[in-house]
């Protein structure tokens, strides 16, 4: 896979997951990830693109309401103290938080698709 | 097992504990997913600390439109049409700023946390239960006429709050409710009267007779009255006596501790579960308010000054609210408000400016009743007759709405009855019955001079009673200490517990206003209230309290502050504030010196003594941050209280700790058998031997403690700070270790916790124009990710006031000075 297909991917994962998350929240990164993994026959490392993705399409969000006036890092610096971690680890939860979801349930679907591949008889 | 198998078994455990963990609750965590989406979690809370530019906004059931102008302070001026509009629009942009904080406090008053956080906070709901508070709200909001302008007031405040928590989604609610996984709850108009109910609780359910039985329990009834007196040995009173140049002693003999008296040690037990009291005295100390006026003759500008500085207990966000309002030819007020209370409780209009302190009288009495059943009594008797007790079940529920716990409270005609080590005893307490306060307020905010608002005060504001300083343009001032104070048969004292199977145990009604404390412009020329006694022994009408509920050091600095000066500044009144002088360290400091010498005569002195009398007479008796000598100073008061009232420990606790204006007294009195250390055998210790003791132990103790003296250790700034903790005490939330100056008995008391202190410090001179200046520590936002969450907390913590705007029309507030406009239109 060239980088360029590489990155067109990550960045087509990143907007299903920032427009995912817009509409439905958190849970719409699994549906994303799954749905790329299962769809997106060629690729090779499906995990890593969609959990690259989903962490894209968060980071995408966060920029965009930085942009708009949203102080991220007196977020990141309060609930780094709720949870008794630094700031940078808060934020760095939230993005392992994405890829996880979205990473996992590409190699869950890219699996799926996988099995019935080999099941089904190869052309001549 | 292939490794790409393993990869899809270690994938498929993976997805599902993220999905888990995003889902479900895991301990303490709440769920992730709702916490770290970055559209609807933690991320999105910051949001709502922002204020818009310029937004207009449609409101249900507003007559008319509301500009709302916020300064650069994060100030709401608002401006209406209709004060119902104008107290609506304050619902909405207070729910804007401070919806948690709404949501929180009311619950906690009404006994409803545990719906919020489940069982964990079940005794906590049970004691304003079981003191009948919501039941009491209830009956409050019942008696209030429906058409009343105070009662239109409270419901349209309400139907702004509930049109912000309809405006929201679940991506802006604040950030506890998302640490919470919970939701803000619809507002009802009784959550204002559960608010008021509350601080009645916070203000004013101190029970002195709750400390003498104890104390007669172990010291026997006269020396427990000699010292837990009725009046303060030392005291300059609210009320100026008049020819009193300065503060009075009322010096008696202290009756020396005897044998216990074992009716008390029986009534002792009855106070265990109504025991509403800190034996450590820590708040007793801490609230701390002080408030004085200067009439305009003894002003510099010739403009009465007023300034205002209730201590209560310090949070993030702030127990106060920065408001004004106007309605043009109705209403023009500023000053701060409770959230989830429609009125402004301190602050000024265009004509007066007023402000409270606590009075501390004592409202709250026992009565040991006689019932049919003593496991599930239905009756009680009252002279000679069976009475039905009136029942209500209180139902605790979780947050799924699922009860958790049941009690069944039960009233006589005083109030709720609990039974206490097999006695059933019921109480009667001023907060418990019928009073509006709200419309009080309401009245207040409308007076034109100091008569009209004492007047508007005392018709409807009658717990918790509060002593209430105003100061009007025509340069006049007045102070009365307004409540209901109940008068009681026999002596009239508060201090018994009461047989309640006679109706002659009965309150026989309240003090008429006139006998009430009071002053107007008295010659002197200055009022000052900070706790201390409202009226001399010889003035006053009937009992009203006790010294263990006053606080007489305060009231001294101030007074002896306000004599020394003609020509009283706003600098002066701001200075003043943060003073840090100290009467209480005056009195105390020369005895300790005096005893170190005396030992040293008598040769029982040593060189840790002369070295601590020497640190001692070194020090400026100011609790000022860089001063390193008020820690020995403290320590030595703490080791010379606890070496002088041992016989008052029980169980290794002292039961209460009687107030250093006692300790001053015992002073005057070498000799007495209090001094002695009952447990040294044999050795019968004298005042000098206590004191030197003490600071010989003191030094000891802080050098252990901070180091050698001139180290640095011993600097107060390291010694004491403010700790104001956000309402869920999240420790990132909150803002800890403050230096702060002030100690005991000082303007500016800083307590040992650091949770209580200044809430809310005002300024106002009455002139032509009226000017204000004011800050707390806090901000007036309740997000903790906003700006404005604690950007007055500089201004606090370096005892600056900052200049209060207040225009008469929206057009009067500059472009520059707004930071945001907020536009409210009638919904079409």
């Amino acid at each position: 896979m060239s980088t360029v297909r590489f990155i067109t991917r990550i960045v087509v994962v990143a907007i299903a997951c920032a427009v995912g998350t817009e509409w439905i929240g958190w849970a719409s990164l699994p549906v994303v990830g799954l749905i790329y993994g299962v769809t997106d026959r060629r690729a090779r490392a499906r995990g890593t693109v969609a959990a690259l993705g989903a962490v894209l399409g968060w980071l995408a969000i966060l920029g965009i309401a930085a942009a708009r006036g949203t102080d991220v890092r007196a977020v990141a610096v309060n609930m780094g103290g709720v949870f008794q971690v630094s700031s940078v680890t808060f934020a760095l939860m939230t993005l392992i938080f994405a890829a996880l979801l979205g990473g996992t349930a590409a190699v869950l679907g890219a699996s799926v698709i996988d099995a019935r591949s080999t099941k089904l008889p190869k052309p001549d | 097992m292939t490794s790409r198998h393993l990869t899809k078994v270690l994938a498929a455990i993976v997805l599902a504990a993220s999905i888990y963990a995003g889902a479900r609750p895991i301990g303490p965590l709440p769920p992730l997913g709702n916490l770290l989406d970055p559209v609807n979690g933690a991320w999105s809370s910051a949001g709502n600390g922002i204020l818009p530019r310029n937004v207009t906004i449609r409101m249900p059931r507003l007559n008319g439109p509301v500009e709302v102008r916020y300064d650069a302070r994060g100030v709401p001026h608002i401006f209406a049409t209709t004060e119902v509009d104008a107290y609506r629009a304050l619902g909405y942009v207070v729910a804007r700023d401070r919806l948690f904080q709404l949501d929180i406090q009311t619950r906690a008053a009404s006994g409803r946390l545990t719906e919020l956080v489940g069982s964990r906070a079940l005794e906590l709901d049970q004691s304003p239960r079981q003191m009948g508070m919501p039941r009491a709200a209830e009956f409050k909001l019942a008696a209030t006429n429906p058409t009343s302008e105070s009662r239109r007031i409270l419901d349209a405040y309400g139907e702004g709050i509930n049109a912000y928590i309809d405006s929201l989604a679940p991506a802006d609610y604040p950030i506890e409710y998302k640490l919470l996984n919970a939701k803000p709850e619809r507002w009802h108009s009784i959550n204002s009267i559960h608010l008021l109910n509350r601080m009645g609780w916070t203000l004013a359910s101190g029970n002195p007779d709750n400390t003498i039985v104890r104390a007669a329990a172990l010291v026997g009834d006269k020396a427990a009255e000699s010292v837990f007196p009725q009046h303060t040995p030392i005291e300059e009173p609210i009320q100026p006596e008049p020819g009193w140049t300065g503060p009075h002693n009322h010096f008696e003999q202290i009756a020396a501790p005897g044998a216990p008296d074992s009716g008390a040690v029986e009534l002792s037990l009855l106070y265990h579960h109504f025991r509403t009291d800190d034996p450590n005295a820590e708040s007793h100390t801490a609230f701390a308010s002080n408030n004085w006026a200067v009439s305009a003759g003894r002003t510099k500008n010739g403009y009465a000054l007023l300034a205002g500085d209730p201590h209560l207990e310090l949070t993030l966000p702030s127990i106060w609210y920065e408001v004004q309002l106007v309605v043009p030819g109705k209403l023009d007020v500023y000053g701060v408000t409770i959230p989830g209370a429609p009125a402004v409780v301190i602050g000024f209009n265009r004509h007066i400016a007023w402000t409270f302190t606590n009075t501390g009288a004592d409202v709250l009495d026992f009565y040991r009743e006689t019932v049919n059943d003593s496991v599930n009594p239905k009756q009680y008797k009252l002279d000679g007759q069976w009475r039905p007790l009136i029942t209500r079940v209180e139902q605790y529920r979780n947050q799924r709405g699922r009860v958790i716990h049941t009690d069944t409270v039960r009233y006589t005609h005083r109030g709720p009855m609990t039974l206490e080590q097999g006695h059933w005893v019921s109480m009667r307490w001023t907060v418990l019955e019928p009073s509006n306060e709200l419309q009080a307020l309401y009245d207040a905010s409308h007076a034109q001079n100091t008569h009209e608002f004492q007047d508007a005060i005392a018709r409807n504001f009658l717990a918790p009673a509060q002593n209430m300083l105003v100061a009007d343009r025509s340069g006049s001032i007045a102070i009365r200490s307004t409540g209901h104070f109940p008068i009681r048969p026999g002596d009239g004292s508060g201090q018994t517990i009461r047989d309640g199977s006679l109706s002659a145990s009965d309150w026989r009604g309240f003090w008429p206003i006139d006998k009430y404390p009071q002053s107007f412009n008295p010659a002197q020329g200055f009022l000052a209230s900070a706790n201390q006694e409202p009226e001399a022994p010889e003035a006053e009408y009937g009992y009203l309290g006790t010294d263990h509920g006053y606080e007489a050091w305060r009231a001294l600095r101030i007074n002896e502050l306000l004599r020394a000066n003609a020509r009283v500044t706003p600098a002066d009144m701001i200075r003043y504030q943060t003073d840090p002088s100290s009467v209480r360290a005056d009195v105390f400091v020369p005895y300790f010196i005096a005893a170190a010498k005396i030992q040293t005569d008598r040769l029982r002195g040593s060189a840790t003594l002369s070295s601590a009398a020497a640190l001692l007479a070194q020090w400026d008796r100011k609790y000022t941050l860089d001063n390193q000598r008020a820690v020995l100073f403290e320590t030595a008061m703490q080791e010379l209280a606890d070496r002088t009232w041992d016989e008052l420990t029980t169980n290794g606790n002292r039961i209460a700790t009687p107030s250093t204006p006692v300790l001053a007294e015992l002073l005057t009195q070498p000799n007495n058998a209090w001094w002695d250390n009952h447990l040294t055998v044999g050795v019968v210790e004298d005042r000098d031997d206590i004191l030197a003791q003490s600071l010989s132990a003191a030094y000891d103790i802080t050098v252990k403690k901070y180091g050698t003296p001139n180290a640095g250790g011993w600097r107060w700034s390291r010694i004491r700070f403010a700790n104001i903790y956000h309402l869920l005490h999240i420790p990132s939330f909150s803002a800890l270790n403050i230096p702060v100056p002030g100690g005991v008995g000082t303007l500016t008391p800083s307590s040992g916790s650091g949770h209580f202190g200044p809430s809310w410090r005002m300024v106002v001179e009455m002139g032509p124009e009226v000017h204000g200046w004011g800050t707390f520590p806090g901000g007036q936002s309740g997000n903790p990710f906003s700006p404005r969450y604690k950007d007055h907390l500089s201004f606090w913590e370096e005892g600056k006031l900052q200049p209060l705007i207040f225009p008469r029309r929206s057009a009067d507030l500059p472009a520059a000075a707004t930071t945001a406009t907020l536009k409210l239109e009638p919904a079409r």
